[in-house]
């Protein structure tokens, strides 16, 4: 069944299935209506059922006859002769419409014999059946459609992209929207008077589908053929728009180096056109994606300059998202009194305009700044406090979001179950309303949360899961975080050429993308395994590289991490006094920006080099100092890591909600 | 908080009574469930319509929505106690008493006069040797072949009517074919079955001294028939059914009061008797608090509240549109949902996966780039015009009717949104 329905699909046919066995359980009628696509796929979906469902029912198919409508008569008799129950498979209905209307009249035979049947049509008879039969449809227990993905496959044989290969449903919006924009564009084919205007306008939407949907490659597709109607037409605006968007899902898949590109151009046009609207829209898309490659000068720049434009045009609702955004990135600079400073004032801005869900995102965003500074309680709150305003909108995926924060806060704290139960829950709800990226986060994250307990296995099969995922959707920097994550548990179990080889892959796909954060990060971790292998040159190489990345995007973190492995690399080798430089250059960053539990452990390296050197006061003192910092720790509920990054590769956590 | 007798406290045993299959029925085994989950509507409604049978004792139509409460509401008219006192209820379905598949306005009034007949004679009421002669004579004016069935009854006395009446109603409800056999001559004499009821059956019933009340005739379902059919019945022979002169309801479907044909078929029944959905906002979208509170109260008597989150809930009764089985589907999916993730209560996450599933269907029906610009419309004006494609869609639920003292129309909250996009992507082709 796996090739042939989209994970959402898979999913409702789980839930039918469920709903089934409820419904044998209470002794209950049912009336399911399935519509399919292809007759192929009905009867596996049929067969599907047959085995699930045994010994529960026993399936029968039931085929109407043109000649004799009352078929429910027939099913009521066949149900009583028999002594279990009965499944019923009926077809046949789209050749019999007197069928229908027999079934539009007797619907409470159904309840009253106690009948469960699953009644299959085909894809017109599905869609009109409100209008055909509206007493029936009324009383059915549920309905669903199901596409044949091996059909939708082979209707695109011969595209060149293999993301394509697993297209997967999301919003059931979404989902509807492409079902929607994809007939009017057939219909439109067929139609007199259609325009390109039109055409085009169509398109543009479908793309926007599947952009939500999301299926990258299909939005692309879509935004190109709008992109070249919009140039035939020669509105200008739209085109830019159009670039806009074609940056964007560049961005979403985490192909950064093209979204550049195309916010470029569109921001050159609408410079041209004069469009302060559409300019103010690019830049702050811009800034993200400049914030993702890290240049976080640039990205800080073009939030700036749209915050200002969004100001001037009286768009308070774009200058409060800006304002947040410039936050984010401050936030990522280590610069936290001014994303404070920053996200306060969007907060602000929101609750003047009464625009809650940018209320509900600056206080997530405030509770992960003070998550930065270790104040774990004051960030829990503010989580606490977007959670309540998400929930009182009933926006499921910024709950999802706020959930898997206040996971990762327990998770610092070192409370893995709890950890676990709130990402647990926010999985919960992505997998319910179909936000496949926020699925695929959670599952990275689980596995994380497993690694930091050392349950290996079970954190390789989350990882794996989430690559998965990813992999489906086409969102290339997922899929490097989860391969770098993979690594890191082949190298807790010493499997380093394994661990190697995933690693090259995320270091691959992260240098092709351009998210350099990500590079370094795989720099990093390619550095730790060549050191595990005494391969001390390889790993002076690669650990300088990711010093330079970071250095380049102003990352102090990363940079002190980078030089703590240097420092690492020389006491291997014996070379104590150039540890020793590399291991306090990298302690005055840890100081500076006050990582507290990363500075005891330089302090217990620094301890360590004194104490091959024979000076063993200053080994001591450095030792006491260390150990002094972590009674400290203790005693606070501040920030700790859960892996050292000095000693292995360091698992990715990815944050959610970092402006719009 | 309240506790109500059939309210279930898990979501397992909440399941079975949230149910859309699941009817209410005044009456026999099944009156426990009436008596712990009906919540009485505005009461305004059934007077009216109690005082509008007191008063006029001519035959109504009745409309409203496919499961905004019809049936059941006319179960408690048909109980009413000044009704009960000053009528003889005769209350049938036109799906368990006849053939609603091959139903014709002939059956429709042969039916009644046989219902009349049947009832009079229940009571023990002597009916005339007059009435008995009309009636023996216009069965042979149209069943003359003594080989049929029905042909053969002789009808000297009231027993003989009464076993050729039952008969009758047999063939109705199962022989079609019989029924094709004397069905052109029933129709070129129906007039003269009209003044048999007219002129003697309701007399005889209203003056008789075991009985001694007007009858009530109150026609349940016909409104279930195919637009067709109930065009047919209504439009063409409406004026037929506005003659017979005692009160008799007749279910209609909503949608062909919009349907300008029916104009003056429906003037001859006066005004239309509407069961209207539930308000749950003014048409200028304030919330209508003792229609939720209304609403609320249905869903608490089944299960308690704790199983359910309080936005969620609100949420299912805002989709709901104010029709109620739309409000227990909702519920039953995301009950089915919470089920299978092992949840305690009813979240917003599953209520809200649950009207996804729904609006799936409503919106993969409006196939026709013809209906968005209509339900635009509707959605802009909360009017309809006289277009057949607005009559579909009021028949379809897509459209639904509120009324207080003017009427007015929405689209269904479940395709709201979709609606107000597309027009927007197309029209003006400016993305959100």
């Amino acid at each position: 069944m796996e090739d042939a329905l989209s994970i959402q699909e898979q999913r409702r046919l789980e839930e039918l299935l469920k709903k089934l066995r409820r419904v044998h359980k209470h002794n209950q009628a049912c009336l399911l209506i399935l519509g399919t696509d292809t007759s192929t796929l009905r009867e596996d979906l049929a067969t599907e059922f047959s085995t699930q469902l045994s010994p529960d029912y026993r399936c029968e198919a039931f085929h109407l006859s043109p000649n004799a409508p009352e078929f429910l008569d027939s099913l009521i008799a066949k149900a009583g002769a028999a002594d279990e129950p009965i499944l019923f498979f009926v077809t046949g209905l789209e050749n019999a419409p007197e069928a229908l209307q027999h079934a539009n009249l007797y619907r409470n035979l159904i309840e009253g014999a106690k009948l469960r049947l699953i009644l299959w049509l085909d894809e017109s008879t599905y869609a009109s059946l409100p209008f055909d039969a509206p007493d029936f449809f009324s009383y059915r227990a549920d309905s669903s459609f199901f596409h044949d993905e091996r059909a939708i496959r082979a209707r695109i044989v011969g595209r060149a992209n293999p993301a394509i290969e697993n297209i997967i449903s999301e919003p059931s919006q979404a989902e509807r929207d492409i079902a929607y924009y994809t007939q009017l564009l057939e219909q439109e084919l067929i139609a007199p008077e259609s325009t390109l205007d039109r055409f085009t306008n169509i398109r543009a939407a479908l793309g926007n589908a599947y952009a939500a949907y999301p299926n990258f490659e299909e939005a692309l597709k879509y935004y190109e053929l709008a992109l070249r109607g919009y140039m035939l037409l020669g509105d200008d605006m739209k085109i830019a728009e159009q670039l806009t968007r074609i940056g964007v899902i560049y961005q979403m898949k985490g192909d950064y180096r093209l979204s550049l590109n195309y916010h470029q151009k569109a921001l050159e046009l609408e410079r041209q056109l004069g469009d302060l609207k559409g300019e103010a829209a690019t830049l702050s898309s811009l800034s993200l994606t400049c914030h993702e490659m890290g240049n976080p000068d640039q990205a800080l720049e073009h939030s700036l300059l749209a915050a200002k434009i969004h100001q001037q045009i009286k768009n308070l609702q774009g200058e409060a998202a800006n304002l947040g955004n410039i936050g984010v990135i401050y936030r990522d600079k280590g610069n936290l009194e001014k994303a404070l400073h920053y996200h306060l004032q969007a907060l602000q801005l929101n609750r003047q305009i009464a625009y809650i869900k940018g209320e509900a995102t600056e206080l997530s965003n405030i509770g992960v700044v003070y998550y930065e500074q270790g104040d774990l309680e004051k960030a829990l709150s503010y989580h606490l406090q977007a959670l309540a305003l998400h929930r009182h909108l009933g926006y499921i995926q910024g709950e999802a979001t706020n959930l898997v924060n206040i996971g990762m806060l327990y998770h610092s704290k070192g409370e893995s179950e709890l950890a676990l139960n709130y990402i647990s829950e926010s999985l919960k709800l992505n997998h319910t309303i179909g936000h496949l990226k926020g699925e695929a986060n959670d599952l990275n994250n689980i596995g994380t949360i497993y690694v930091g307990r050392k349950e290996f296995e079970q954190a390789l099969i989350y990882f794996q899961r989430s690559l998965k995922l990813n992999r489906d959707m086409g969102y290339l920097q997922g899929e490097a975080m989860n391969l770098g994550n993979i690594a890191s548990i082949y190298f807790n179990q010493n499997e380093l050429s394994l661990a190697l080889d995933y690693s090259l892959q995320a270091l691959e796909i992260n240098e092709h993308i351009g998210y350099k954060s990500g590079e370094a990060l795989s720099l990093v971790n390619i550095a730790s395994i060549y050191l595990r292998q005494d391969e001390f040159e390889l790993a002076h190489n690669h650990y300088q590289r990711s010093l330079l990345l970071y250095r380049e995007m102003g990352h102090l973190d990363g940079e002190a991490n980078s030089l703590n492995g240097l420092g690492l690399i020389c006491y291997a080798q014996s070379d104590l006094d150039h540890a020793l430089s590399y291991y306090f250059q990298s302690l005055e960053i840890y100081r500076q920006v006050g990582y507290l539990s990363r500075e005891a452990i330089n302090l217990k390296a620094i301890g360590l080099v004194y104490q091959s050197k024979g000076e063993l006061e200053l080994a001591l003192r450095y030792r006491l100092q260390a150990e002094d910092l972590e009674n400290q720790l203790k005693k606070r509920w501040v920030k700790t890591y859960e892996s050292a990054g000095f000693e292995g590769p360091i698992t990715e956590i990815r944050f959610e909600s970092t402006g719009e | 908080m309240t506790d109500y007798g059939g309210q279930t406290k898990t979501l397992d045993e909440a399941y079975v009574y949230l149910d859309p299959l699941f009817a209410l029925k005044k009456g026999g085994a099944d009156q426990k469930y009436w008596d712990w989950f009906y919540v009485e509507r505005d009461s305004q409604i059934l007077s009216s319509l109690v005082r509008s049978i007191r008063y006029h004792k001519r035959p109504r139509l009745y409309s409203g929505h496919i499961g905004s409460g019809k049936s059941t509401e006319l179960q408690r008219l048909a109980h009413h106690p000044d009704l009960q006192r000053e009528f003889v209820v005769i209350h049938y379905s036109v799906k368990e008493d006849l053939d609603p598949a091959n139903l014709d306005f002939a059956d429709v009034l042969v039916s009644i006069a046989a219902k009349l007949f049947l009832a009079g004679d229940t009571a023990g009421v002597p009916l005339s040797n007059e009435l008995l002669t009309k009636i023996r004579e216009w069965k042979e004016a149209v069943i003359e072949h003594s080989d049929t069935l029905l042909g053969t009854f002789e009808l000297k006395l009231q027993t003989d009517v009464k076993a050729f009446f039952l008969q009758w109603l047999g063939v109705l409800k199962g022989s079609r074919e019989m029924k094709e056999t004397y069905a052109a001559k029933v129709k070129q004499r129906i007039q003269g079955l009209i003044d048999i009821i007219n002129d003697r059956l309701i007399l005889e019933i209203h003056a008789s001294h075991q009985l001694g009340k007007m009858p009530l005739v109150i026609l349940d379902d016909l409104e279930k028939l195919s637009l067709e059919q109930a065009r047919a019945i209504f439009k063409d022979h409406g004026k037929l059914l506005s003659e017979l002169r005692c009160p008799i309801i007749y279910t209609f479907p909503i949608a062909l009061e919009y349907d300008l044909d029916m104009n003056p078929v429906i003037g001859l029944f006066g005004e239309v008797i509407r069961l209207p959905n539930m308000k749950l906002r003014t048409k200028d979208g304030q919330p209508v608090a003792e229609n939720l509170a209304w609403m609320r109260e249905v869903v608490e008597r089944r299960m308690s509240l704790k199983l359910i989150d309080e936005i969620a809930l609100n949420k299912a009764i805002e989709y709901s549109g104010g029709v109620v089985r739309e409000l227990f589907r909702i519920l039953s999916i995301a009950c089915d949902q919470a089920l299978n993730q092992d949840m305690p209560a009813i979240g917003v996450p599953q209520v809200q996966s649950a009207i996804n599933r729904i609006q799936n269907h409503y919106v993969y029906s409006l196939k026709d780039e013809l209906h968005y610009p209509l339900l635009a419309k509707v959605y802009e004006t909360k009017a309809v015009e006289g277009d057949q494609q607005y009559v579909r869609l009021m028949h379809s639920l897509h459209i639904l009717k509120y009324a207080n003292d003017v009427d007015w129309f929405d689209i269904n909250p479940m395709i709201r949104d979709q609606v107000q996009k597309r027009t927007r992507t197309i029209n003006a082709a400016s993305f959100g």
